[in-house]
């Protein structure tokens, strides 16, 4: 086949899905509700499961606050992030919620917006300094950890106690301040022995390995710590290899906590192998993200910047805490 | 190397790096007593299988002069394309069948061909191709999930959890891969069609080797081998979230280049790419045996594979400058006869 001929058409079908990804309905590239007359833009970090779920909070809170939302996704990349909030203000957006990829180089991103006339909030994940930015609405990191803390001092009950600690992200606030918490909380409970910090970079496959390492080498651990929900699916598989797979209150258990309250922290729960989920309060988050940004665009006050602690849910409480977690409404 | 009267023939690169990882688990099993149990072995060799397996697909790519930079993504957009398939829509709904399978080696076939032929016919360079090939395929991906997780449960969990004979499935299959990896790279035509076209492209063309059919045939089988390696993640973890294979081509191709195959292709061992595989999963679990500090991870394993490359750098270079002085002995010798 004719070499020119091929590049042409690759060139061609290239233009083809430019012009039908812009056609496209949903699926994050847009949302309007009501009027339109104010665009918010979205910067995400990345699209992920979390991610999906805030999207959708995001769409049903720009639905009832009447503002059309245009979201940009970094692809965990802090250069295409500050190149994707240099695009939103050019194309008019009013405000921008940006969800940091990187805590630091994100000032510069900001400091160019609001020079444009631009509001900037921020959510779920914090910039470095939260007077950066005009409101800032997060989950409360440190807190979590506290919580998941205090659950692991319970249910040890003044017993010698194996934990496993996984860590989320070296690069990431969330990750960070949810370990620096555990450790918080623990100090003082000398009968709970953490035995292991594993890096995981909030993936699955460094979860399973670091597991199934402690499992060889602590036989009867006692309790792990998850720092998201989406690494429950390699603790499973990893206690499964060693029939200590068993539910909460069974002979052999394994006490595990986790955060986010996504579906599989949701469905955890119902069937009753994970202790606690401490599950965002996403539906809030977003909520608040969007109209704090509109009352900046409005020139109304401003709240001040707020954390949400994770809502503490357990296998017991989940039948009457169902509307708390977002990862259950489906 | 001589053995005896048996001849066998083990490359300088292959004792070098048996070397690092004895000296490296030596290091371990120092600090960690239980280090070589018998269990915590089973663990590593466990969970370098699917890297070892993904490895041996790109050795022969990279020992043909070439580059695969899509094989995260072709892991990704395979399992991804298999799952919605078998009618799984969401990380708690939906089983996979023996069809998951099947859709997922011939998705992955495609995107190697898809490469193959990307490069023959734009004549651009693999590392373009792939590269544009990754961000496709893994966009390809995101579309279809939109950022959601997926289940992955039923028969697509059994090449990660079943056991052979006590032996876990994916270690026994990572052992026939390297066998059957090296016996084609050594001894058949085609490893040798492999070999010469990395060794001098130039040359390859002149005496009308099919560069065309070995390229297809070379980036099917890195395809192929991401495909089962992909099966056995899957499997392991019993989810799929947008984040499966990102950055792994990466870690392939560390195990092949350490495993001593040369980057610019004409020189390779799968066996010494599996070693690669299992350095790496070394490190990581021998970091987690000893607790050790989060934040030296990444610094301890730039060493080890720095250390890993110089040695054998070092040794083949000495190798190299002996065998050069002998070649010149002999000629010498020839001219004074």
């Amino acid at each position: 086949m004719n070499r020119t001929r091929l590049s042409i058409g690759i060139a061609a079908v290239a233009a083809v899905g430019i012009v039908l990804s812009g056609c496209s309905a949903g699926g994050g590239g847009g949302t309007g509700g009501g009027d339109g007359d104010v665009t918010i833009g979205i910067s995400l970090d990345k699209i992920v499961a979390f991610r999906e779920g805030e999207q959708k909070y995001l769409n049903e809170a720009a639905e009832k606050l009447g503002v059309t939302l245009a979201y940009q996704n970094a692809e965990e990349d802090a250069q295409r992030q500050s190149s994707q909030i240099e695009t939103l203000i050019s194309q008019g957006a009013q405000g921008i919620a940006v969800m940091p990829f990187d805590p630091v180089a994100i000032q510069a991103d900001i400091k160019a917006a609001q020079d444009a006339g631009v509001v900037v909030t921020s959510f779920d994940q914090a910039p470095s300094d939260l007077s950066w930015v005009s409101y800032y609405v997060g989950g409360d990191p440190l807190s979590d950890g506290k919580a998941a803390a205090a659950e692991f001092i319970r249910i040890a009950d003044g017993k010698p106690f194996t934990l496993l600690e996984l860590q989320g992200a070296l690069n990431s606030d969330n990750g960070i301040k949810r370990s620096e918490g555990l450790h918080e909380g623990l100090e003082g409970a000398d009968n709970i022995t953490i035995v292991g910090q594993v890096p995981t970079d909030w993936a699955p496959e460094p979860a399973l390995a670091g597991i199934e390492n402690a499992l060889q080498q602590y036989p009867d651990l006692n309790g792990i710590y998850l720092p998201t929900d989406g690494q429950i699916p390699s603790a499973y598989s990893a206690l499964e290899a060693v029939d200590r797979k068993v539910k909460v209150g069974e002979e052999g258990h394994v006490t595990i906590i986790s955060i986010d309250g996504d579906p599989v922290g949701c469905q955890a729960l119902k069937d009753g192998y994970v202790d606690m989920v401490l599950a965002t309060d996403v539906p809030t988050m977003t909520y608040n993200v969007l109209e704090q940004t509109l009352a900046g665009i409005k020139g109304e006050t401003v709240k001040e910047s707020e954390l949400l602690p994770g809502i503490p849910v357990t296998p017991e409480n989940i039948a009457d805490n169902e509307a708390n977690v977002w990862g259950c409404a489906g | 190397m001589t053995v005896n009267r048996l001849r066998i023939r083990v490359s300088p690169q292959i004792i070098v790096l048996l070397a690092v990882i004895v000296v490296t688990a030596s290091v371990f099993a120092l600090q960690s007593g239980t280090f070589l149990s018998p269990g915590n072995v089973s663990n590593i060799l466990l969970q370098s299988s699917a890297t070892a397996i993904a490895a041996i697909g790109m050795t022969y790519v990279i020992v043909a002069g070439w580059i695969d930079l899509s094989v995260g993504s072709l892991i990704n957009v395979a399992v991804v394309v298999a799952l919605a398939a078998s009618g799984v829509t969401s990380a708690a709904s939906g089983t996979s069948s023996v069809w998951t399978y099947i859709v997922i080696f011939a998705v992955a076939l495609l995107g190697g061909l898809v490469n193959a032929l990307l490069i023959q016919f734009l004549k651009v360079h693999p590392l373009l191709v792939t590269l544009g090939t990754l961000t496709l395929f893994r966009g390809i991906a995101l579309h279809i999930t939109g950022g959601g997780n997926r289940a992955a449960d039923g028969p697509i969990q059994f090449l990660g959890r079943e056991q052979l004979f006590g032996i876990a499935l994916p270690i026994i299959i990572a052992v026939v891969f390297v066998i059957v990896g090296d016996f084609v790279m050594r001894r058949t035509t085609f490893g040798r069609f492999v070999v010469a076209i990395g060794g001098s492209p130039r040359s390859a063309v002149e005496t009308g080797l099919p560069i065309n059919r070995v390229r297809i045939a070379v980036f099917a089988i890195s395809a192929f081998c991401a495909a089962v390696a992909g099966i056995i993640i899957v499997g392991r973890i019993g989810t799929v979230q947008t984040s499966l294979g990102s950055g792994y081509e990466f870690t392939v191709i560390t195990a092949v280049i350490v495993g001593g195959t040369s980057i610019f292709g004409g020189k390779g061992s799968v066996v010494g790419s599996a070693l690669g595989a299992l350095l790496l999963s070394l490190i990581d679990n021998g970091l987690n045996r000893i607790d050790a500090s989060i934040y030296v991870y990444d610094v301890v394993r730039g060493l080890v594979l720095v250390a890993a490359v110089l040695a054998d750098s070092l040794i083949s270079g000495r190798l190299q400058r002996v065998a050069a002085q002998r070649r010149k002995k002999y000629l010498a010798s020839r001219a004074t006869a």
